[in-house]
């Protein structure tokens, strides 16, 4: 037998095979019918066929069969391709280590802060929120613009209901407020204070949240009055943390503040309400046939119906609106409408969640981590450049043996994807590692945390774009390299690296420049911000000062005058504790709790301005403003002056400026917004408190003492919840809260304190979002510019290289070590001055959208542009100097010699 | 209607038994491949030799048979030239079809074995 050549299958060529075999055996049988039984031609050809049978059956079942070899071996052919290029390229890879490993961990680490950035955001601003039909959620609230700007409110019961049974926009609606609680002790456990909800039984509907036992509220639970008890459910944490997870609370009657409560259900472990926790749930007390009050409290989230949009919504609950006002004008009367400029608030449930200034800033370092990765990739790019230059031989010998175009794809592509898949692999313990930092560095006020971790999201983004360099790099030498089949004549040398190429390489370098000085000059804003807000002094001293919240039960202080004798023991007590310099305590803490507003009337009528609408107020105890550090003008009210009924006040200096100009205010008078109390007399001004925050104006406050004048007693009385204060260097807080603990079990150990928090904490987490972009932006930035020395001295090196038989001529013609040098690093220079014009245009361009992070810093501030150009120009001296080395020891007669 | 040649013989077979004869058809190419590398219609003339025309199938039941063995990979196929210098499609059992052949030969000899003991026991009452 002697064997043909056996060819890759086409469908064709087995069809044409599996009939040759076919007529080969009849034509066989006839012969052979003919030569051994004598038939005819005729005879022999019916009686072949009629013993091979159904031919065109036979041929039919053949031919699948055949089809099912082709595929497989065609599957395996492709494997073959690529695990035979794979086979290859791990070789050539492992023959230059250098190139392959700086390849895969610059494109790794670009790629790993990428990952971890878009993993963030695509956590907390791309994907719904965790609720069934969450991007049908909107949240229902109300603006107030003439009582305070940029500040908003929640809805009253009346609204629920009107909104609920009349709206076309909605099919469901939800409604809760959050409070706090004393849950007392019971000798197991010291009485604490616990976080409520006062829910609607649609909340768990909507939210799709199940008991885990138990059951959840109805419809009639809401209607049941607010007696005792009410039904209440328990979270998975406050469940165990009280009541060791026992099932057998189901039923049972706990105390709870002054009341009792009969605990009903159990929920799962994490399930809220979109920007709450809560210990206890208590249904809402909710009637529909109850008359509506201008109580606007709660917190509404409509379901829309499906296909609804937001805005149509809002055009629908803003008529609503409208309408209810017109039938019910003793809730809003048209005096109020004026007075407050009251109106609807309506936007999707996500936009309400995550904040505009989080999205802004996530996505500004998503941006910046994205031009990391260019960097990156840049740099990556010019390294395969070089490696291109460096086999041309290579190519042009394959070339030359006959691989196509096609061919030489395969088997870059395949070396370029094998550099991206071991970057993404790099990249994935990068982010890994990047998020668990993150993680722990990210202010608290940065929403959905809790849902971020890497997953395969994240994964997915990362081959992805790992692959997609990977093919751009592949790509690259068919663009760059002429099959140039010369260059084997000429021994590989000679033929100088392409004009296009060079042009190419420096085009990188330039863009590697111009994308660094828009990270650095952002970064740089930044830190400007931060260190102008870190200057920015807060109005309080808080070093050495802790602050906890403490909340007196009704129990044993049932009217304002024991409420406030217990203020005041606990205050004299803990200043008496060794250690401790002042105590004291206030309804408001800065830049932590803002407390409440009220119309102000101050004794000043003939300006005009002696009302204010909704002026930042509060209560004190005497000790508070020594505690805090605060510096007051005039005296510091005392408990004996409080006593003797003379309400002495205290007021910020921008309170005072407002009403009284530049007046003395001590001794002038002032009241809350009623015409029946009296009025307060001002016996201090205290420096100005950015209590809103670092970058806010500071605000303008009245601290109101807890005991008033004669006659303020049923508008005015002590505080059941307040911050308590305590000031003591040589103390740490937890000694400090020690203390104070010992002193309530002496006083009453029914009083929980909750919130412990060193004040220095609270203006560190005030800052913690300009704090952790400026942390993320000059992360990005730093490696932008150790990316882009990289490409810089890269360039500069290779530059040398090529340039070597000319710069030894020079050095042959006379010229000095120092002439040498100069033309490399001016190339170098050049290319970065080039890049920093380029990018400071494109920093004027993208800096803006920094603008509502900054704080009085410009973001075209010419400092910061002009240093960053100074930086990328001293990175490019700084780059070009060992390459400079190199070409200034050139040796003449070598470098002539080749 | 062509008049059948009298000196072929054609038995007439039941269902049951071309059943039989298909479900032992691998068996019968593993066989016959055995002896070494042959085309199809060789298979079919060994086949027909060795039953002394016994046993008949249709011929072209032959080829999905052979191209199916093909694909679990018991058989190679090459085109060679036959000894009249004809192309043709020749078959050879593979390492895998020699596992195949030796296993299905245990597995019928026990069976036949063990059928031929059960129809050979004598029929007695107790």
């Amino acid at each position: 037998m002697r064997r043909v050549f056996r060819l890759p299958g086409t469908k064709r060529r087995v069809d044409r095979e599996l009939d040759d075999e076919l007529r080969f055996h009849i034509e066989g049988r006839i012969e052979e019918l003919m030569e051994r039984e004598g038939l005819s031609r005729g005879d022999a050809e019916r009686e072949a066929a009629r013993r091979f049978g159904d031919i065109s059956e036979y041929r039919r079942q053949t031919r699948a069969i055949d089809d099912k070899i082709l595929q497989r071996d065609r599957r395996m052919d492709i494997i073959e391709t690529v695990a035979r290029e794979s086979r290859h390229a791990v070789r050539t890879l492992r023959r230059s280590p250098g190139f392959s490993l700086i390849a895969i961990l610059t494109l790794g680490i670009g790629l790993g802060a990428a990952t971890t950035i878009f993993t963030v955001l695509d956590r907390v601003v791309l994907r719904p929120l965790p609720y069934p039909n969450a991007d049908r959620l909107i949240h229902i609230g109300t603006a107030w613009p003439k009582v305070k700007a940029d500040e908003e409110y929640g809805i009253s019961r009346g609204q629920y209901f009107y909104f609920k049974q009349q709206s076309r926009a909605l099919s469901d609606m939800l409604f809760y407020d959050g409070s706090v609680m004393i849950v007392p002790g019971d000798g197991d456990h010291p009485a604490e204070r616990v976080e409520e909800l006062d829910v609607s039984a649609s909340t768990f509907r909507i939210l799709g949240i199940r008991p885990q036992i138990g059951r959840l509220f109805t419809e009639q639970d809401e209607l049941n009055p607010d007696g005792d008890p009410r039904v209440a459910l328990l979270s998975d944490g406050y469940w165990r943390r009280r009541f060791g997870a026992d099932p057998r609370i189901l039923g049972k009657r706990i105390p709870y503040g002054d009341h009792t409560v009969e605990i009903v259900g159990v929920l799962p472990a994490n399930m809220s309400v979109p920007d709450g926790k809560a210990d206890i749930w208590i249904r809402n007390h909710l009637d529909p046939a109850a008359k509506p009050q201008n109580n606007h409290t709660h917190r509404g989230i409509g379901v829309l119906k499906p296909g609804v949009t937001v805005a149509a919504a809002a055009a629908d609950l803003r008529r609503l609106q409208r309408q209810m006002q017109a039938d019910y004008p003793n809730v809003y009367s048209q005096g109020f409408l004026d007075r407050t400029g009251f109106a609807m608030v309506v936007r999707s449930l996500r936009d309400e969640v995550v904040g505009s200034t989080i999205v802004r800033a996530l996505w500004l370092i998503f941006g910046a981590v994205g031009l990391v990765l260019l960097i990156a990739a840049a740099n990556v790019a010019n390294l395969f450049l070089v490696r291109i230059d460096a086999r041309r031989r290579e190519a042009a010998v394959r070339a030359a043996l006959g691989a196509g175009r096609s061919h030489l794809a395969a088997h870059y592509l395949t070396e370029s994807a094998l550099v991206g898949l071991a970057a993404a692999t790099v990249a994935c313990g990068v982010a890994f590692a990047l998020l668990h930092f993150l993680l722990a560095a990210a202010p608290q006020t940065l929403p959905r945390l809790d849902e971020v971790s890497l997953d395969w999201r994240g994964l997915t983004f990362c081959v992805t774009a790992a692959m997609l360099f990977g093919l751009v790099f592949g790509l690259l030498p068919l663009g760059a390299n002429r099959l140039d089949v010369r260059l084997l004549r000429e021994g590989g040398r000679g033929l100088a690296g392409s004009r296009a190429r060079d042009l190419a390489r420096r085009g990188l370098v330039l863009s590697q420049v111009t994308l660094a000085v828009v990270l650095l000059s952002s970064a740089a804003l930044m830190t400007k911000s931060f260190s102008r807000l870190r200057s920015v002094r807060p109005g309080f001293d808080p070093v050495g000062v802790t602050a906890m919240s403490i909340s007196v039960p009704r129990g044993r202080y049932q009217n304002g005058a024991q409420v406030g004798a217990f203020w005041r023991e606990l205050t004299q007590r803990v200043e008496a504790i060794p250690g401790i310099v002042h105590a004291g305590a206030s309804g408001t803490l800065p830049l932590a709790d803002e407390g409440g507003c009220s119309g102000i009337i101050t004794d000043v009528v003939e300006t005009g301005k002696e009302r204010g609408n909704c002026m930042p107020m509060t209560m004190l105890t005497p000790g508070y403003l020594e505690a805090m550090g605060m510096k007051v003008k005039g005296t510091v009210p005392t408990w004996s002056e409080l006593e003797s009924g003379s309400g002495p006040t205290v007021v910020t200096a921008s309170f005072a400026r407002r009403f009284w100009g530049n007046e003395n205010v001590i001794g002038r008078r002032v009241k809350m917004f009623n015409d029946q109390v009296p009025f307060f007399t001002i016996v201090g001004v205290v420096d100005d408190v950015h209590g809103r925050g670092l970058q806010e104006p500071p605000i303008q406050e009245v601290f109101f003492p807890m005991i008033g004048p004669p006659g303020s007693e049923q508008f005015w009385s002590p505080y059941r919840f307040m911050h308590f204060v305590v000031r003591a260097p040589s103390l740490s807080s937890g000694a400090v809260v020690t203390r104070v603990r010992q002193v309530l079990e002496q006083l009453d150990p029914q009083v929980p304190i909750a919130d412990v928090l060193p004040m220095e904490t609270v203006v560190a987490q005030s800052m913690a979002q300009t704090s952790f972009t400026m942390t993320l932006l000059l992360f990005a930035a730093a490696i932008a510019l150790l990316l882009s020395g990289v490409g810089i001295y890269g360039v500069i090196s290779y530059i040398v290289g090529q340039r070597r038989a000319e710069i030894g001529i020079r050095i042959a013609l006379g010229a000095r070590t120092a002439q040498v040098s100069r033309m490399i690093v001016g190339q170098s220079v050049w290319l970065a001055v080039v890049g920093a014009v380029v990018g400071v245009i494109a920093a004027l361009a993208v800096t803006r959208f920094l603008r509502s992070l900054l704080f009085e810093v410009s973001p075209t501030d010419p400092l910061v542009l002009g240093g960053t150009c100074v930086v990328l120009v001293a990175l490019a001296v700084v780059a070009s100097l060992a390459p400079t080395r190199r070409a200034a020891r050139v040796d003449p007669v070598e470098a002539m010699r080749y | 209607m062509v008049s059948k040649p009298k000196n072929l013989r054609l038995t007439q077979m039941a269902d049951t038994d071309l059943d039989l004869v298909r479900g032992t058809l691998d068996l019968l190419i593993l066989k016959t491949l055995a002896r070494g590398p042959m085309h199809g219609l060789a298979v079919t003339r060994w086949i027909e030799q060795t039953t002394q025309q016994e046993l008949q199938v249709e011929e072209g039941a032959l080829y999905p048979a052979l191209h199916r063995m093909e694909e679990k990979g018991w058989l190679d196929a090459e085109w060679g030239y036959t000894d009249r210098n004809r192309k043709a499609k020749f078959y050879r059992l593979t390492a895998a079809g020699r596992k195949q052949y030796a296993s299905q030969l245990s597995r019928w000899t026990r069976y036949t074995r063990v059928v031929g003991l059960v129809l050979a026991a004598p029929i007695a009452e107790r």
